[in-house]
């Protein structure tokens, strides 16, 4: 059930320059590294498994992963599923194929990491139910859109929820240029179609940890469990969203172990908030009992869903940017000048040499995204 | 030497009156007989001045301000030879320095200026001296019976020698005066929020309602009021006390030898104390301050026997809501608090009176129209005090308490859900008090509480709706102790506190329950679902509690005592936030929570210097306790029928040194306090299993070595004076993250050592200036207006410290402030 926050009082109201200020406890750094196995085994699919080490608190450098070990999964009935490591833009992962192993067994990670061995307690296979719909919703002062999903498990034995997305949106500035300006040359030229600045895409990852229960509710029913929100001013409603919702099955150890995770990371620091405390994963290592392990492995058989919403239907997007345009003669000082203010080229009259810009943000789409257009798009943009 | 100082400040104190020779206020009494001098501090102050040996020629003089009477009667009566001690609202002035303490109630007639007929502890022989003196005088004249209208609040000095005397060890004592002048936030005279201004009272934080003595929790003290129990005195989450100032007479907090006659709680009592009503004309008085607007009225009911007073405060404090920024999603919210206290007496004859009190408090708040919250406390009691005979006296009182929070979210129509909890208790308390003869008095009694707790109902708050509704067995049950202490004084100069209470518990039937295999206690190890028929034991529970004090005196000025005290307490607050929260709920002991127990031993020097003006003390304590409650990591603390496996069994250790310096007098007073002290707990382990440091000690979140308070108060004159706080307390442990991984496509946190880390030092300091713009006693009202500035260096003391791990890879870390500037504040009252 959702927790009431009583706070907001106390804490907003009564401080003129903000309650909340930032702060650093010192000499925290230093701890030991604790291996992290993150990871899920997906039956009837790819299980992939990430294996990193904790990082101290202020460290802001990359995530360093385990580049050598052996992973496998095993069943309880002896079957043993080798891992291979794979690599893909610097995120090491090991995977295994799980496509033809059976739903009734039970199953557990097993790893060789610098010579010590780690397991998993054997979990059971939780399958989920297929996902009802995934839809938004527009807040009522109509500064956001929040997604959502509803689900249903008619055994009624579902009954803890995962749920992680991946999303992407294809966006637009303001103005569409069919023209280049070459800071080399100070030249503009025309451009193709497929060389424009003005359809571009954008991915991203759920970040939040995204559980539920209904362990308390008459029937297996997951009913407008917010996934996001996005502001009206945010490019990911600016023409073309979709998010892929993949939906897990959790026992109900697991999902006490997210449970304590999302609040040792969301619920900490207010007035009435819990004292944080660490919940033991079902990761242990073999070889050195005192040595600690961070991560709860489940197996399971995910649904996945995946939807599109266009702005248009959204109905709240709002451009952030003002697109002003400034008009320059046949001058490559002024044209030079206003590409280093961060201006682009908008229109260009060949005969004169007249050229309009506008700011760049308002022309040009790389700079918030790519022109990697996902193969699943639903248009033919280039 | 002490006579001359004595009655130096007498000379200095006739200067001041007659400086303001043409003040109305001035009261000049001369050689006016004891009877009227008792007639006129009542009329004045609503205390009763009973004198244990009254010599009926005695006469007395005594010229001062009205606000200065009571002020001024230790000086005036100690140059006849009487010292002042205070037993609730009556004044006893004996020969010697005070009273011995375990007179029994009621023992001074009401209103009779005579000695009883024996057993007056005359502790000092007669001055004879001054008695001839007073003799001299004749001609008993008040000279203007008029000029003394009512006032209410004036500093008490009758107790300046008490706590040499008594065998007390930590008491504290306010009076409401006092708490009225010390600076709040938003003004809001607060009880609570000047108890924790007392050496070794501690909180985790401004706004969080609960309090912490000498290393006790928060639901280790027993609040009363009057006779009834509170769990929640708080307003607005804690932010302030649930007790209209104007109808508060004093409060007074054990903190280490507690009464015989009071128990359930292992760590102190505080008792609130309201005031009688005025039993010649009806009077009241009202007020607004930033937040809340109050009345009170008492007076007289159809003739001087009985008496009434009555008190409502309520809130407009909806504009904090709006004051909320936007985007926090609050600022539709609503916010309302009300509090209402009664009190009705009756005095029958001489002999019987009759004491009806009546307490409602409630909260209500909604945040964003589908969240709701509401929580009140309901006390009601009746006493009746019976003078059995000269040193016999009977108290027998009985009531009814009881707490309830109810939560609603009706946000999405499928998991719309309401929450409600409950707990009722009633209790019928005999309390006797035997004045056996000067060396021996004696208390004794029985008590008796039960308990009805509805410890959780869930149900669906919207049609359509999913929720099941659920609804965990009630609890029940009993408790019955008995006591007996006896109050001896083997010597003038040392005197013994001799009290045993022992206790009987059970939790009652019906109820199921589980039995366990061995320690540890899971869905593995349940050995057999029990069963209790209505009204049988569940498992019984009992035990002795010993109330051990002793004090000898080194002269009249000095004293050092000693005590133990040892408490037991059937009933369980279920929290693992570190503030007080409006959704605890409490859990009684059954077969598989067992009953908190603890005991402390203490010692402590008492000395009053500069003749009787400061009174200092030093004292130190040690203390343990057992089966205090932790939880396990995702422990479910609503709603969860067995909660016993999700509870680990918390021992913990306390000890500290007080000092206090207090000036309870003069222009210039307040007191001055410096605590350390140490409390640790650790997680006693299933079967060699730790959940918490691996079992060793750790710090509690309360735990705040060093602690300086500084609570003044001068009078530039009798309409004028400011009052100023100072605050020091080295900062809380809190419980911080050690590293950071990255999991489930973000950052999380990972914490280690419980309290391993300490939040920055607390320092605050409050100011404000009371004015009392006319002292026309032709006017119909009067009236006082209070000018103030909580935090006034606006120093943004951490409440706690946390990390965002929203924004990307580097965790930021912060620090929350509760009031993080200066809060101005007025506030308006007017007496009528």
């Amino acid at each position: 059930m959702k927790r009431i926050c009583l706070l907001c009082i106390a804490v907003v109201v009564l401080c003129a320059n903000g309650c909340i200020t930032p702060f650093e406890p010192e000499g925290m750094a230093g701890y030991k590294k604790m291996l992290v196995v993150e990871g899920n085994i997906i039956l009837g699919g790819i299980t992939t498994v990430s294996l990193a080490y904790s990082m101290d608190l202020d460290d802001d450098g990359k995530i360093v992963y385990v580049q050598d070990a052996n992973v496998r999964v095993e069943s309880e009935s002896g079957s043993v599923y080798e891992a291979v490591k794979v690599v893909e833009d610097g995120v090491v992962s090991y995977q295994a194929d799980m496509s033809d192993a059976g739903l009734d067994d039970r199953y557990r990670l097993y790893l060789v990491v610098k010579g010590k061995d780690y397991e998993s307690d054997f979990v059971p296979v939780k399958v989920a139910p297929p996902i009802d719909t995934v839809a938004y919703m527009v807040t009522g002062d109509s500064t956001e859109v929040e997604f959502y999903v509803n689900s249903r498990d008619r055994t009624n034995s579902t009954r803890y929820y995962m749920w992680s997305y991946t999303e992407a949106w294809e966006f637009n500035p303001r103005i569409y240029s069919e023209f280049r300006y070459d800071p080399f040359s100070k030249e503009i030229f025309g451009i193709a179609d497929y060389e424009n600045r003005f359809n571009c895409w954008q991915n991203s990852k759920s970040t939040a940890v995204l559980i539920a229960t209904t362990d308390f509710l008459d029937e297996d029913v997951v009913y407008r469990k917010k996934l996001n929100s996005i502001g009206r001013y945010e490019n990911r409603i600016n023409y073309l969203y979709s998010m892929e919702l993949t939906q897990y099955a959790l026992t109900r150890e697991a999902y006490l172990y997210w449970e304590n995770i999302k609040k040792n990371s969301d619920d900490i620091g207010g007035i009435f908030s819990p004292q944080p405390s660490e919940m033991s994963g079902n990761i242990r290592c073999v070889s050195d009992s005192d040595e600690y392990v961070i991560g709860y492995i489940s197996a399971t058989v995910p649904s996945k869903k995946r939807i599109f919403a266009y702005s248009s239907d959204i109905g709240i997007y709002k451009y952030p940017y003002d697109c002003f345009s400034e008009i320059i003669g046949n001058d490559y000082f002024l044209r030079d000048s206003l590409y280093h203010m961060g201006m682009d080229v908008i229109l260009y009259e060949p005969d004169t040499g007249e050229s309009h810009w506008a700011p760049k943000r308002c022309v040009d789409c790389t700079i918030f995204g790519t022109k990697e257009k996902p193969t699943y798009w639903p248009n033919n943009h280039q | 030497m002490k006579k001359l100082l004595l009655l130096l400040s007498f000379i200095v104190l006739f200067k001041v009156v007659q400086a303001q020779e043409y003040d109305r206020n001035n009261l000049i009494l001369k050689n006016i007989s004891l009877d009227s001098l008792s007639k006129i501090v009542k009329r004045n102050s609503g205390y009763n001045l009973y004198f244990g040996s009254a010599v009926d020629s005695l006469a007395v003089s005594l010229e001062c301000n009205v606000m200065d009477l009571l002020d001024s009667l230790p000086l005036v009566l100690g140059r006849y030879g009487y010292g002042l001690s205070t037993i609730g609202y009556d004044i006893i002035a004996l020969k010697g320095s005070g009273l011995i303490a375990g007179l029994p109630d009621g023992y001074f007639k009401d209103g009779a200026v005579v000695a009883p007929t024996q057993g007056v502890p005359e502790l000092i022989s007669a001055n004879t001296e001054s008695d001839n003196r007073a003799e001299n005088k004749a001609n008993a004249q008040i000279m203007n019976d008029e000029l003394v209208y009512s006032l209410k609040g004036a500093v008490l000095s009758a107790e300046s020698t008490q706590k040499i005397r008594s065998t007390q060890i930590g008491l504290e004592r306010v009076r409401i005066d006092r708490i009225k002048h010390v600076p709040a936030a938003f003004g809001e005279a607060d009880v609570m929020k000047v108890v924790l201004t007392l050496p070794g009272v501690k909180s985790v934080g401004e706004s969080s309602g609960g309090f912490n003595v000498r290393g006790g929790a928060t639901d280790q003290n027993l609040i009363l009021f009057n006779e009834g129990t509170l769990y929640n005195p708080t307003h607005l989450f804690g932010l302030f006390s649930a007790f209209n100032p104007d109808v508060v007479s004093d409060i007074e907090l054990y903190k280490s030898t507690i009464p015989a006659k009071y128990g359930g709680r292992i760590s102190s009592v505080l008792e609130i104390n309201s005031k009688n009503g005025n039993n010649k004309k009806i009077s009241g008085s009202a007020g607004i301050g930033l937040l809340t607007g109050k009345i009170h009225l008492e007076g007289p009911l159809g003739g001087e026997k009985t008496t009434f007073i009555a008190g409502l405060r309520t809130t407009y404090s909806n504009w904090i809501l709006k004051l909320l920024p936007e985007d926090s999603g609050y600022n539709n919210g609503t916010a309302s608090f009300n509090d209402f206290t009664l009190g009705v007496n009756h005095k029958f004859d001489d002999k019987n009176y009759l004491y009806l009190n009546g307490y409602y408090s409630s909260d209500g708040f909604n945040f964003n129209k589908d969240t709701a919250y509401n929580y009140s406390n309901l006390n009601w009691s009746v006493k009746w005090r019976h003078v059995m005979n000269d040193n016999h006296n009977l108290a027998l009182s009985a009531g009814f308490d009881e707490y309830n929070h109810k939560s609603s979210e009706t946000g999405d129509s499928v998991n719309a859900y309401g929450m409600n909890f409950r707990i009722r208790q009633a209790f019928l308390k005999a309390n006797f008090s035997w004045f056996l003869n000067n060396e021996h008095s004696l208390n004794y009694g029985i008590n008796s509480v039960f308990y009805n707790l509805s410890p959780g109902e869930t149900f669906p708050a919207a049609s359509g709706s999913l929720v099941i509704p659920r609804s965990l067995e009630r609890e029940n049950g009993a408790e019955l102790s008995l006591y007996l202490s006896d109050t001896w004084n083997i010597a003038d100069r040392f005197s013994l506190d001799l009290g045993l209470r022992y206790s009987f518990y059970s939790a009652l039937g019906p109820k199921h329950w589980f039995s366990y295999k061995g320690s540890i206690k899971d869905e593995s190890s349940v050995l057999d679902t029990l069963y209790a028929k209505p009204g049988s034991f569940v498992k019984p529970y009992h035990g002795p509690e010993f109330r051990l004090s002793a004090r000898y005196s080194l002269n009249d000025n000095m004293s050092v005592k000693v005590g133990f005290n040892s408490m037991r307490q059937y009933i369980h607050m279920l929290s693992n936030t570190t503030a007080v929260s409006p959704t605890d709920v409490w859990k009684l002991s059954d077969a598989n929570i067992e009953p908190q127990n603890g005991w402390q031993s203490a010692a402590g020097l008492y000395s009053n210097i500069f003749g009787n003006r400061v009174e200092f003390s030093a004292e130190g304590y040690f203390r343990k306790m057992d089966n205090y409650l932790d939880y396990k990591s995702g422990a479910i603390l609503n709603m969860n029928e067995t909660i016993e496996r999700d509870v680990l069994r918390t021992e913990g250790r306390a000890f500290g040194v007080e000092f206090l310096a207090k000036k309870p007098f003069g222009k210039l007073n307040g007191w001055i306090s410096y605590t350390y002290s140490k409390t640790q707990l650790r997680d006693n382990g299933e079967n060699g299993v730790y959940t918490i440091n691996r079992g060793e000690w750790y710090n509690a979140s309360y735990d705040k070595p060093h602690d300086v308070k500084i609570i003044g108060n001068y009078k530039f004159t009798q309409r004028f004076s400011i009052s100023f706080n100072l605050d020091y307390a080295s900062g809380r442990p809190v419980t911080i993250p050690v590293v950071k991984y990255y999991y489930g496509g973000g950052y999380r946190l990972y914490y280690s050592e419980r309290n391993s880390y300490r939040i920055p030092d607390y320092f605050r300091m409050d100011f404000s200036i009371n004015i009392e713009p006319s002292h026309n006693l032709r006017l119909l009202t009067y009236s006082t207006i209070t000018i103030g500035v909580y935090n006034l260096t606006g120093r943004k003391n951490a409440f706690s410290v946390y990390y965002d791990t929203n924004s990307g890879k580097r965790i930021q870390g912060y620090k929350l402030s509760i009031f993080g500037a200066p809060i101005p504040y007025v506030t308006y009252n007017i007496k009528f």
